[in-house]
């Protein structure tokens, strides 16, 4: 299987977290369509020589979060049907993302414009399936 | 429960103190590495936890006992691949697996003829007559096939080609997904280990002085620079304990390790960049000199 | 116990060709007869004495090897961690290498003798010309040799190759260790105490075993893979066990020593002196070896003697002057061996505990004859065929000459100031019936300070008992041909008085102590005892003692109180026993059997026991020894 996901050391997020959102962008271009079979927590973790208990850390929120379905004795899956999130709290995780954004944005030192134009690209990139939106 | 338990351990070679009051614990479960320049005391630390040598103060505990008294029994539940692959020269790995295969409650040949095929190591040969890599290779195969509930690897990968390096990761990192083994590694490999430990410590000059998990631990170490006109700044960094502040050019480097996004030392152009593990080594290793202005 | 066969079955199939190299060594035996320049008398011989000398050889040079290489050479090369990073205990990795050490030199040892044993039957010392057999205890004390260099080689091994300054402890341990040892062990055996001198060498053997063993144990399970701390507790375990040997051995050895006369058991030699002291020897059962005294009798008082080793037997050369003041033995020199040269050692009796003279005068061997002056000045020896005086004061020579020659030995005596007596025996033989012998007596005087000897007398002693009065200056015997009782010079041997004998020929002629002459010899189914005036000229008294026997003086118990010895007609020795006369009385008092009188009244019973007579109870009182235990 080929790695679509990569861990980054550099990257301020813990692994989990980057293995986790990482799965999650995957899904949400399609790249990993609804229902196809993912790698399991044991080959996962070699292929990104990291420890199996944080990529079972993530595959864990993933499930919890409707994301993945696991299949005893077949295996996991990505589930067939994206998980309803309920408005509020969609609501207010997409604030919070919001917020990091903004204060990020801030902290580089970029104005409002620069801000909405960045985040216009980002989007765009997302929904065009550009392979250059790639996040790691 | 702990796997392993450090309770102020303390060795001693004549005046020098190798060990300096050391006390460290490893959940069940989890994977330790241990880091530590060369002469920092991780030698010594390994032999007291093996039980090959006694502490002058504290004690080891392994998997809940006293390591120097109870060591071959508590030994049949630990793997250890040592930094130097000794086993007795004239013997063949087949040998040795029919001499350990005597020795542990539980033995897996079969697994081990399996693991040095896949390793391309010859089961026949004299294990003096193999190359480093393989004796690692050979070793790892015998700490893994007694099932262990611990397994301890002294620097396993030193002299080892990337191949190799990854090939023992892989090895390990399929038993920590089969069974879960709690793992204490000792290592420079730092990029190696960066991914799969839970907890990291560092050993200097015989003190832990920092033991942590990694993701805490990653979480609040972060490069700061920004221009050498902000002088005012160097002040402000102190809320954010620096540990190694170099000036370069125009720039002022500085590694915080309580980095706190709400604080920083100026308000526009700072650049803020995290960490890799083997960077946070570095800074809090590196000698006086390094750092300062 | 799984890991000790692990770790035996390791070590010894890693040295498998051992095994190969000790058959092929073996085979060379088989072949040695057909080899050139080998003689061929006794193949079979001369093939045990080879598969002998290769085995013991091969085994020695493997215990070396493998002693110090089992354990010390892992340990310095640091492989012995990976025994020490298994399940496996410390003591099983010690005594599984040992014993694997050990199999493989016995082992190699028994291949090398197969083959010949095979074929010629088991070598022994035989072989190498030893006149002795091998017992089964000689294979284990081979067997224990073997075991002891394999540790030696271990713990010098260990010792070598850890570096440490604590090689310090190990010389001088060793060196005093092996004083400790050695000067226990010889003073022992130099003073005759030779069985404890056996216990001590085997007993600290056995110690070093015991203490390499367990110094290697220690070292391998406390030590562990650090060369130092394993050679500190090493030797710490090592010196601390042997230093305590050695202490102990020096503590044993100095308690055989000593022995005082009240722990004596069965009493061998005893010689009595004049006045209330006596030199004894006898076995002390409890320390196993035979110690000397000068005992005071009545108070118990006592000096320790080392006896001379004659031909492997304790001597005590103990004389006594006549005055009872002084009294002198010989004495090997401290720590020499047997048949080193003896030193004159002189007592003053009257303040014993004083110093005691170690006089400057020496004799290589123990001399034929030992006599000490009257007022215990001078002492007279013949040595090696010459007839040496000295002054014991000041150690000088006053004379050494030439001995005239005898058949029998001769004995000296002191005979007035400046004058040696000296008194010697030919054989004579009757020309008509020459199994028949008699003695010539030879008389010599020695003029001390004129070193000179001159023959003064002789005379023909068809009785053979011929006694000299306590003055040396007259001898009174038994002429069978005249048949008279005949009284000579004591000097020249002429006849100057005598008495003629009716009836049966006496059994004993004896001068009493005040020189009165006493006769016994049967009649009519009994035994008289006849008294005579010093010049034979009265008779005295006369007793009798019923009961057909032949009867002799033995002592004098006090001036009318006679001990003497009665033995069956038929010569049996079974029934001797020994009677008390008092001859103002007449009455006698059977004092029991099997007693042999010592002098005065002094007994030695059979078991051992010295027996004093108290003449005013006619009683006999042990004062000394005891019967051996059964």
């Amino acid at each position: 299987m080929p790695p679509l996901l990569r861990i980054d050391p550099r990257d301020a997020r813990p692994i989990w977290r980057q293995i986790e959102e990482g799965v999650q962008h995957l899904v949400a271009r399609g790249a990993l369509p609804a229902g196809a079979l993912v790698p399991s927590v044991r080959d996962l973790a070699r292929d990104l020589q990291v420890n199996p208990a944080t990529v079972s850390k993530a595959y864990q929120r993933l499930t919890d979060a409707g994301v993945l379905a696991v299949r005893r004795g077949e295996g996991t899956f990505v589930s067939a049907t994206p998980p309803a999130v309920e408005d509020t709290r969609r609501n207010v995780r997409l604030l919070e993302e919001a917020v990091r954004y903004a204060s990020l944005a801030v902290t580089l030192g970029a104005d409002r414009e620069e801000t909405l134009a960045t985040l216009d690209t980002a989007w765009r990139s997302l929904t065009d399936g550009n392979p250059e939106g790639e996040a790691g | 429960m702990s796997s392993i338990s450090l309770d102020g351990l303390t060795v001693r070679y004549g005046q020098r103190l190798a060990l300096d009051q050391v006390s460290l614990d490893v959940p069940e479960g989890s994977v330790y590495a241990l880091l530590g320049r060369n002469g920092a005391g991780k030698s010594s630390l390994v032999r007291c936890l093996l039980g090959e040598q006694k502490p002058a103060a504290g004690r080891a505990l392994l998997l809940g006992r006293d390591v120097w008294r109870e060591r071959a029994s508590i030994l049949a539940e630990v793997g250890v691949v040592p930094e130097d692959p000794n086993a007795p020269p004239a013997m063949t790995a087949r040998q040795l697996s029919r001499f350990c295969s005597r020795l542990y409650p539980r033995w897996d040949a079969a697994g081990v003829e399996a693991r040095l095929k896949r390793f391309g190591v010859p089961s026949g040969t004299p294990f003096g007559k193999l190359s480093k890599g393989q004796k690692g290779q050979v070793s790892l195969a015998l700490a893994l096939a007694s099932s262990p509930r611990l397994l301890v690897l002294d620097d396993p990968t030193l002299g080892l080609d990337a191949v190799a390096r990854k090939a023992v990761f892989e090895e390990l990192i399929g038993d920590l997904a089969d069974r879960g083994t709690t793992v204490f590694i000792t290592t420079h490999d730092l990029a190696g280990v960066e991914r799969i430990a839970d907890r990291v410590g560092i050993l200097n000059q015989g003190r832990l002085v920092l033991d942590e998990e990694m993701e805490a631990l990653k979480a609040r170490f972060r490069r700061i620079s920004f221009p050498r006109s902000r002088e005012a700044a160097v002040g402000r960094l102190a809320a954010l304990a620096p540990v190694a502040v170099a000036s370069r050019g125009w720039e002022v480097d500085a590694v915080v390790s309580r980095y706190d996004a709400g604080s920083l030392p100026v308000e526009d152009g700072p650049e803020v960049t995290s960490l890799t593990l083997e960077e946070i080594f570095i800074a809090l290793t590196g000698t006086p000199e390094e750092e300062g202005r | 116990m799984r890991g000790f066969a692990a770790v035996f079955g390791r070590e010894v199939a890693e040295r498998r060709m051992l095994a190969l190299l000790a058959f092929g060594l073996g085979l060379v035996p088989l072949a040695a007869p057909w080899m050139p320049g080998v003689g061929r008398e006794n193949p079979a011989e001369l093939r045990s004495a080879l598969a002998l000398v290769l085995g013991l050889g091969l085994s020695a040079v493997t215990a070396i090897l493998l002693g110090g290489s089992v354990i010390s050479r892992d340990l310095a090369e640091r492989r012995l961690g990976f025994y020490f990073s298994r399940p496996l205990a410390g003591w099983e990795i010690w005594a599984g290498k040992l014993a694997a050490a050990a199999a493989l030199t016995l082992g190699s040892a028994l291949l090398v003798l197969l083959p010949t044993a095979l074929l010629s039957g088991v070598p022994g010392p035989r072989s190498l010309g030893l006149p002795i057999a091998a017992t089964p205890w000689d294979f284990l004390a081979l067997g224990i040799c073997l075991l002891e260099l394999i540790l030696l080689s271990h713990a010098g091994g260990v010792i070598l190759r850890a570096r440490s300054a604590w090689v310090a402890l190990d010389l001088a341990g060793a060196g005093v260790f092996a004083i400790l040892g050695w000067e226990a062990f010889r003073r022992l055996l130099f003073t005759g105490a030779f069985i404890p001198a056996q216990w001590v060498a085997q007993a600290l053997a056995l110690l070093m075993l015991a203490g390499l063993l367990a110094a290697g144990a220690v070292q391998v399970t406390g030590g562990r893979t650090d060369p130092r701390r394993g050679h500190r507790v090493l030797s710490l375990t090592l010196w601390g066990l042997l230093l305590a040997g050695g202490l102990a051995a020096q503590g044993y050895a100095r308690w055989v020593l000593a022995a005082a006369p009240e722990d004596l058991g069965p009493v061998h030699q005893v010689k009595t002196s004049p006045g209330s002291w006596i030199g004894v020897c006898g076995w002390n059962p409890r320390r196993r070896f035979e110690p000397c005294f000068l005992v005071d009798v009545p108070t118990g008082h006592f000096v320790r003697a080392r006896p001379a080793l004659d031909r492997g037997e304790a001597r005590l050369f103990a004389r006594f002057s006549d005055d009872g003041r002084w009294a002198v033995w010989l004495e090997p020199e401290e720590g020499a061996g047997k048949g080193g040269p003896l030193q004159l050692n002189r007592l003053d009796l009257q303040s014993p505990d004083a110093f005691r003279f170690q006089a400057n005068i020496w004799y290589p061997s123990p001399p034929a004859s030992l006599v000490l002056s009257p007022d215990g000045s001078q002492v007279a020896a013949i040595q090696e065929g010459r007839i040496v005086v000295d002054e014991i004061a000041t150690g000088n020579r006053l004379a050494a000459t030439p001995s005239p020659r005898f058949d029998e030995p001769a004995s000296l005596e002191f005979a007035g100031p400046g004058r040696l007596r000296i008194l010697g025996n030919d054989v004579g033989r009757d020309p008509r019936d020459p199994v028949v012998a008699y003695s010539v007596w030879q008389i010599w005087e020695m003029d001390v300070a004129k070193r000179s000897l001159r023959r003064t007398g002789g005379f023909e002693d068809q009785f053979g008992r011929a006694e000299w009065s306590p003055d040396n200056s007259r001898i009174v015997l038994f002429d069978p041909r005249e048949r008279v009782i005949a009284l000579r010079d004591g000097w020249t041997g002429r006849p100057f008085a005598g008495r003629a004998w009716v009836g049966a020929a006496p059994s004993g002629v004896d001068f009493l102590s005040d020189g009165r002459i006493a006769v016994t010899a049967s009649r009519d189914g009994g035994t008289e005892v006849r008294i005579f005036s010093p010049d034979l000229s009265t008779e005295l008294r006369r007793r009798r003692v019923p009961g057909e026997s032949r009867l002799w003086l033995a002592s004098q118990a006090a001036p009318d109180l006679l001990v003497l010895e009665r033995e069956p007609l038929d010569g049996s020795k079974r029934g001797r026993r020994s009677l008390l006369l008092d001859l103002a009385t007449g009455s006698t008092l059977d004092l029991g059997g099997d007693l042999r009188p010592q002098g005065g009244r002094l007994f030695l019973d059979r078991g051992g026991r010295l027996l004093q007579l108290d003449p005013g109870t006619a009683k006999l009182r042990p004062v000394l020894g005891r019967e051996a235990a059964r």
